[in-house]
């Protein structure tokens, strides 16, 4: 497995949470895009990526197996293997998604947040209290669409990092929001490298893709 | 998954437990789609006035025995397949993928029927208590137009009403009928209470299929709770208990205010009342004996509990769309979703669309709204639903019949009550079938009789056909029907998917 390297993807540790955070909401003034529930399943999702990219877990078998126990230099994925690592059982995917998923979209604003590139707005309604992340940078927040799009143009193979990336976007549907009228182009052009992608990481997005499925069916 | 493994001291399946579903809500969610009200004021009246049975009181106690039979292999099963959302997903797993997709069309047409029909009832309702309080005289489609543009927007934007509200009015509609039912008993017509509306001797008589299929109606939406085994806090438990205690709650509401309304006009008068009364029998019979003000919010209930099954149904058939979409066996469209609210968009259209035509059709023929959209569309939704529990049923009893299936489902379970629920629900559609003019009010050798099952037959077929196309043409889309959106998951299947929880 590649190990992604620099730049704005995360220097040393592969931050791909917060580029599904940052595909997940509007670049210019952070109103999500996503249903909060499938939101939550997509950024648990990325966390998880995190870690099977940095080869500390693995899926198998629909199960979230550790393989490293070694700690990640991101506080915020430590506190997710020390989660998995608490465990005395393996849980499948689902399970995880489902767990993770109820902070996850707090746990990753809040680490984008740490590196200075989102802010946090709070504003008070009569009944609800409500935070927006509007990005500090909006060529940092719309980096992630543009490095996606420029790579599907191009054609040719995304590492694994764009290629998880790519995947849990198809899996929330949302690039059906983001690109009105290139979203069949873009799935056509992830579908091929989706299904070349490697087991753990073709697992990943089909159980996110239907854990999100199953959100629109059980919607209460 | 073996029970003991979910027993285990898990943190992170205690912590998910804890934000799932309970047995109430469960209730909830399966009362708010068989609308109290809509049932006692509508269906049972026009079941009365159209069948001309004055059993219809023991049908509903008949109904519920026999689908709380069926429930017993059905919730078995839904803690074995995965995606245990839909009727079809368990004759797939029983009957195999032909039978599965037939009855998937099935489903389609039965749950956009109910739907559509429930617009006439609506019409009717709206148009009745705004020309008695609010001085409008509005023609019934015009209301019918209303409820369908403000269940457009909502199915779209995927908003549901908010569960304290539904509450309230389901538990204002409840409490309305009981009071209105125990003014109705202790008026007697003639001064005696008569039980003949209950008594087996008058059920089984010529009307027995359409007293049984009328009533059959009224419980559609208890099959819901199933949907929701993924997402209750006990799947051995929670499911069963709020499926056997919806039936409970509804199967004696249903008997006990249809049997009041039948006490209160003399069983001799009550198919003639309900005849010139329709929906507003309930009301009238009580009248003389409650304050207005009682009346008036009754009336206003059951324009509410029509509108809130309205949008249950219309959901129904929205995820039945999303599910087929995303399966590939309809256009891959209507799996899309809108993912800002989790709609299924397209599902939800394409529903908004069928029943545009359907109340454009019925205004410009003129065909009378309450007995020949409300009463017979919703009824023959019930005789699909029928139809596809007699398949489910077969279908649970060939699943459990391999031993490798039936690992913590004793053979009573498993084998017996799926059997004995199989020979019940057919027989009931077998009546049904041959009463269908009693049971639509027309003529022996009227041609309706055999065209409008006869839709069902078609679906059917055509779903057989399509399934065996799909077979030869696309493999990988026949692979996975009867996964819904789990058939992004095509990994070979693995019970572990839902495991460990």
């Amino acid at each position: 497995m590649t190990l992604p390297h620099g730049g704005l993807r995360g220097r040393g540790w592969p931050l791909l949470a917060d580029d599904m955070f940052r595909l997940a909401h509007r670049d210019s003034t952070g109103t999500p895009l996503l249903d909060p529930h499938v939101a939550g399943l997509g950024l648990a999702a990325a966390l998880l990526g995190e870690l099977l990219l940095t080869g500390h877990v693995s899926v198998r078998s629909g199960l979230v197996v550790v393989s490293d126990r070694a700690a990640p230099s991101d506080v915020l994925a430590h506190t997710v293997l020390d989660q998995l690592l608490s465990e005395r059982e393996q849980h499948p995917v689902r399970t995880w998604l489902a767990y993770l998923g109820r902070s996850a979209v707090e746990e990753v604003a809040a680490r984008i947040e740490r590196a200075g590139h989102l802010r946090a707005e709070v504003s008070r309604r009569i009944f609800a209290r409500t935070v927006r992340y509007v990005p500090t940078d909006m060529n940092t927040a719309a980096w992630p669409w543009a490095r996606l799009a420029r790579l599907l143009r191009r054609g040719g193979p995304l590492d694994d990092f764009d290629t998880l990336l790519g995947g849990l976007v198809v899996a929330a549907d949302l690039h059906r929001v983001v690109l009105i009228g290139e979203a069949d182009a873009f799935f056509t052009a992830m579908r091929p490298l989706l299904t070349a992608a490697a087991d753990p990481i073709r697992e990943l997005i089909t159980h996110t893709r239907a854990a999100a499925g199953d959100a629109v069916i059980t919607k209460t | 998954m073996s029970p003991s493994r979910r027993e285990s001291s898990s943190s992170v399946t205690a912590a998910l437990a804890r934000s799932r579903l309970g047995v109430w809500p469960l209730v909830w969610i399966v009362m708010a789609a068989a609308a109290p009200l809509t049932v006692v004021a509508g269906g049972a009246t026009a079941g009365f006035a159209v069948t001309g049975i004055t059993g219809i009181p023991l049908g509903y106690v008949v109904v519920a025995l026999i689908l709380a039979v069926f429930s017993i292999g059905y919730v078995a099963m839904s803690r074995k397949v995965v995606n245990a959302g839909a009727f079809y997903t368990y004759i797939t797993h029983g009957l195999g993928k032909p039978a599965g997709v037939a009855g998937s069309f099935v489903a389609v047409v039965g749950y956009n029927l109910m739907q559509t029909g429930l617009y006439g009832g609506f019409g009717v309702a709206a148009h009745d208590f705004a020309t008695a309080h609010l001085g409008t005289s509005a023609p019934w489609w015009m209301w019918a137009m209303l409820a369908w543009a403000l269940i457009a927007f909502l199915g779209g934007r995927r908003i549901d009403l908010n569960g304290r509200v539904l509450a309230v009015l389901l538990i204002a509609e409840i409490a309305v009928a009981i009071v209105l039912a125990i003014v109705q008993v202790s008026h007697p017509a003639g001064g005696n209470t008569s039980f003949t509306t209950l008594s087996p001797g008058n059920l089984f008589t010529a009307g027995l299929g359409a007293a049984l299929a009328t009533a059959i109606a009224g419980f559609v939406g208890f099959e819901g709770t199933a949907v929701f085994s993924e997402e209750s806090k006990d799947p051995q438990k929670t499911v069963a208990r709020a499926t056997y205690l919806a039936l409970a709650i509804i199967g004696v509401l249903y008997a006990f205010c249809a049997w009041t309304m039948s006490v209160a006009t003399g069983p001799d008068q009550i198919v003639a009342r309900a005849t010139s009364d329709g929906s507003q029998l309930i009301f009238n019979l009580s009248s003389p004996y409650v304050p207005a003000a009682l009346i008036t919010l009754g009336q206003l209930l059951f324009v509410t509990s029509l509108f809130a099954a309205l949008l249950a149904f219309h959901n129904t058939a929205a995820r039945y769309f999303y599910a087929l979409g995303r399966e590939g066996v309809l256009p891959s469209a209507l799996g899309k979703t809108s993912p800002k609210t989790r709609a299924p968009i397209y599902g939800s259209l394409l529903q908004t669309a069928i029943a545009l035509i359907v109340i454009a059709t019925y205004m410009l023929a003129g065909w009378d709204p309450f007995t020949r959209m409300f009463f017979w569309l919703t009824v023959l939704g019930g005789v699909a639903v029928l139809i596809l529990m007699c398949a489910t049923s077969v279908s649970v009893l060939v699943y459990f019949f391999h031993p490798r299936h039936r690992d913590g489902v004793g053979t009573a379970r498993g084998i017996l009550a799926p059997a004995l629920a199989t020979v019940a629900l057919g027989a009931v559609l077998s009546v049904t079938l041959v009463q269908m003019p009693i049971l639509l009010g027309v003529g022996a050798t009227s041609p309706v009789r055999w065209q409008l099952p006869g839709v069902f037959a078609v679906a059917a077929v055509l779903g057989a056909v399509w399934a065996l196309v799909l077979k030869a043409r696309r493999p990988d889309v026949y692979a996975v029907i009867g996964l819904g959106a789990n058939s992004a998951v095509t990994e070979p299947a693995s019970p572990l998917v839902t495991a460990g929880r």
